[in-house]
C-alpha cells in the first residue's frame, strides 16, 4: 500500500509540475473538498468558530474546474507565462487503511518562479483522503495547512 | 528632474515617491500619524477582553475591549525596554505583560504589575508609564485610531458623502457585519499608494488585468462566483456605471463601479433563487431597505463594489449581495513593499446558507488565492522590476485618464459622481498627498 501512496502522489507532483492540469484533474475525485485555511494565532481558550470560514482554498470539484478554466483562457496574467514550479512532496504517513479509502499526511514545499527574479516558496503539510478506486486512488478530501502566517506573494498556483 | 509625458499634471509627483526611502519615512511621520486608520470592527472584540493585533502604519498596535466595554487601541509595546506585550493575532486577555521582565498593564492601559516593585525609588512615575494610547472612534461598528490629538472627528473625517454611501452599501444590514475567520496576508513588492489609488478609482484596469474572469462568464463557466459587473449585459436593462470620488472638505476617497438600473438587483435575485427560497427573500427585503434609504433621491443606485477611504483601507465585494464584504489593509513595509490584510464580513441577518456561499464568492475572486487579486499584484511586481532603473527613474507615470470636468454628472448624490473610466481620484489623491507632504493647508 505504502508504495501505491507514494506513486500517486510522485505522479500528483509531476502533472503539476508539468503545467498538465486536466490530467491532474483526472486524480480528483468528483466529491473532493479541497480546503486551505489561513493561520492565525488565539490567546486563551480556544472558542468554537461558527459559520463559514475565510479560506484561501475551498474547493470542491467543479470550483477546482473552474480555476483550470481560467488557466485556459489564456488571459489569466498571473500564469501568462506560466510560473515555474517544483514541488517536493515528502514525509508521506500513512494514517489509516480502510477498505474505500486511506487517510494520509505528508509534507510539501513548492518553490515557484516567474519573471526572472520573482521567487516565492510556499511549504506546510497536508492531511489528504485519498478513495481507493480499481486503477488506483482518486483524491476525495485535502486539507492543507500551510506553515506560513504571512503570504509571501499571492497564490496562483495548486498546493 | 526630466519627466516624459503626455500633459504632465504639476500636483502628480514624480514615480520616486514609489520608492525613495526618505520620501517614505516622511510619508509614516505625516500621512500615518495624522490620520484616521482602520484598526478593527466591533465584531472582533464582542466582549470585555477581547482583543486583536493589528498595525497602524508600521506600528503595531492592540485593539482591545477594555472592562466597561469600550474600544480602545495601544501602541504595542513595553514601556520599560520597548518588547511587544501582545504576540496573538487574537484572543481574550485580563492583562498584557512583557515577557522581558513581567511589567503587566490592564484592559485600561495602566501599568498594573512591576516585579520588585520595592527596588524603584518612590518617584518612579508608574502613573505616567502605561501602554501608550491611540484615539479610538466607531463609525457604525468600523473602528479607527489616530495618533493626533488635533485630527478632526472621525465623521468629519470621512465626510458626509461616503458615509451616505458606507451607509447604503456597506453598513445597511440592521444587525450588522461579522467577520469571518481567517484573515488573509500576503506581501506585495510594491509602494501602498499604488495599491490604494487602484481600489479608489481604477475601473480603467478591469478589462485589461481581470480579462480571464470575463472570458469565464461568456464561457458560462463563472455562474457560481459572478458579480453584477460581470454579467450587465445580460440583464433587461444594462446597468450605467460610475465612479465617484468623495474629496470635499476632507483627505481624498474614492468609490468604483456604482451601478444605476436593475441588473445588480436581478443578479442579486436570480443567484439568491438558486440558493434557497429564504434567500431570494432575504435579497428582497434587503433590496427593499435599501430604496427606502435612497427615497430622497431621483437617481436610486443598486450598487457600489470597491473604494478607498483615505489613505490604505480599502473596500470589495459589494457589487452582488451573494460576496463576502471585504476590508483591505494596506500596510507600509517599507518604499517598495506593502502587506496586505484582508478581512472578510458577512451580513448578519442573511440565511446561514447565503453566508457561506458570500464566503465562497470572496475566496474565489478579490482574495489571497482567488482569481482576481493574483492578476492585479502581478501587475505590481512588474511595474517595481522598472520603477528606479537608471533610465526609468526619470519618467513620470501618465495620470491623465478622463475629464477634468468637476461638475457631477448626477447632481443629485452625494459626491462628485464621474464617467467610469477615468483617473480623475488618482490626481485628487496626489493633490492632497502633494499638499500635506509639504507641508501646506489643503
Amino acid at each position: 500500500m505504502s508504495e501505491k501512496v507514494a506513486r500517486f502522489y510522485a505522479l500528483e507532483t509531476a502533472l503539476l509540475d508539468d503545467d498538465r492540469f486536466h490530467e491532474w484533474l483526472d486524480l480528483i475525485d468528483d466529491d473532493v473538498a479541497y480546503v486551505m485555511p489561513m493561520r492565525e494565532t488565539r490567546q486563551g481558550p480556544a472558542v468554537e468558530e461558527h459559520g463559514p470560514v475565510f479560506y484561501l482554498f475551498n474547493d470542491d470539484k467543479e470550483s477546482l474546474e473552474m480555476r483550470v478554466a481560467r488557466l485556459d483562457t489564456g488571459f489569466a496574467l498571473v500564469e501568462s507565462p506560466p510560473s515555474a514550479t517544483q514541488r517536493l512532496v515528502t514525509d508521506i504517513l500513512i494514517l489509516d487503511v480502510q477498505p474505500t479509502h486511506v487517510d494520509v499526511r505528508s509534507s510539501f514545499m513548492v518553490f515557484q518562479a516567474r519573471d526572472e527574479r520573482n521567487e516565492a516558496l510556499f511549504t506546510g503539510k497536508r492531511i489528504d483522503r485519498l478513495k481507493i478506486v480499481e486503477d488506483g486512488f482518486r483524491l476525495l478530501r485535502r486539507d492543507i495547512r500551510l506553515a506560513q502566517y504571512v503570504l509571501p506573494r499571492t497564490i496562483s498556483i495548486f498546493l | 528632474m526630466l519627466r516624459v509625458t503626455s500633459k504632465p499634471l504639476s500636483s502628480i509627483p514624480g514615480t520616486e515617491i514609489y520608492w525613495d526611502p526618505s520620501i517614505y519615512q516622511r510619508e509614516m511621520e505625516v500621512v500615518f500619524k495624522s490620520a484616521w486608520l482602520f484598526v478593527g470592527h466591533d465584531s472582533m472584540i464582542p466582549k470585555s477582553g477581547d482583543f486583536i493585533t493589528n498595525y497602524m502604519g508600521e506600528d503595531p498596535i492592540i485593539l482591545c475591549r477594555d472592562k466597561a466595554d469600550s474600544p480602545r487601541v495601544y501602541l504595542n509595546r513595553c514601556r520599560h525596554r520597548g518588547n511587544k506585550v501582545c504576540l496573538y493575532d487574537k484572543g481574550s486577555a485580563r492583562s498584557f505583560r512583557c515577557s522581558y521582565h513581567g511589567w503587566t498593564y490592564d484592559l485600561s492601559g495602566a501599568l498594573s504589575g512591576v516585579p520588585m516593585l520595592e527596588s524603584y525609588d518612590d518617584d518612579f512615575p508608574r502613573d505616567e508609564l502605561g501602554l501608550v494610547s491611540a484615539r479610538v472612534a466607531s463609525y457604525r461598528g468600523l473602528l479607527f485610531a489616530s495618533w493626533d490629538e488635533h485630527a478632526p472627528s472621525l465623521e468629519a473625517y470621512l465626510g458626509d458623502d461616503l458615509r451616505f454611501y458606507l451607509d447604503v452599501f456597506v453598513l445597511d444590514d440592521p444587525a450588522g457585519l461579522e467577520v469571518l475567520p481567517g484573515r488573509h496576508r500576503y506581501m506585495i513588492p510594491a509602494n501602498w499608494k499604488l495599491l490604494a489609488e487602484n481600489f479608489g478609482g481604477d475601473m480603467y484596469h478591469f478589462a485589461s488585468t481581470h480579462a480571464s474572469i470575463g472570458m469565464l462568464g461568456r464561457q458560462g463557466k463563472g455562474d457560481r462566483i459572478r458579480s453584477s459587473g460581470d454579467y450587465h449585459r445580460t440583464s433587461s436593462e444594462p446597468s450605467s456605471y460610475y465612479s465617484v470620488e468623495l474629496v470635499a472638505g476632507h483627505p481624498p476617497h474614492g468609490i468604483l463601479q456604482l451601478a444605476l438600473g436593475p441588473s445588480a438587483y436581478e443578479n442579486d435575485v436570480s443567484q439568491a433563487s438558486k440558493i434557497s427560497p429564504d434567500a431570494a427573500a432575504w435579497a428582497q427585503e434587503r433590496h427593499r431597505r435599501r430604496q427606502q434609504l435612497l427615497a430622497a433621491y431621483e437617481h436610486k443606485p443598486s450598487a457600489i463594489h470597491t473604494g478607498t477611504i483615505w489613505p490604505n483601507l480599502s473596500f470589495n465585494g459589494l457589487g452582488s449581495a451573494i460576496y463576502a464584504r471585504t476590508l483591505v489593509q494596506w500596510q507600509p513595509r517599507g518604499p517598495e513593499s506593502t502587506e496586505v490584510w484582508q478581512w472578510a464580513f458577512v451580513e448578519r441577518s442573511a440565511p446561514a446558507e447565503v453566508k457561506e456561499q458570500m464566503a465562497f464568492v470572496l475566496t474565489h475572486r478579490q482574495a489571497a488565492a482567488g482569481m482576481v487579486a493574483p492578476d492585479d499584484v502581478d501587475n505590481f511586481q512588474r511595474m517595481h522590476d522598472v520603477l528606479h532603473t537608471t533610465q526609468a527613474r526619470n519618467l513620470a507615470f501618465s495620470y491623465d485618464l478622463g475629464s477634468k470636468n468637476t461638475q457631477s454628472l448626477l447632481p443629485d448624490l452625494p459626491g462628485h459622481v464621474m464617467e467610469p473610466f477615468t483617473e480623475q481620484f488618482h490626481r485628487s489623491f496626489y493633490r492632497y498627498w502633494n499638499a500635506i507632504m509639504g507641508g501646506t493647508e489643503c
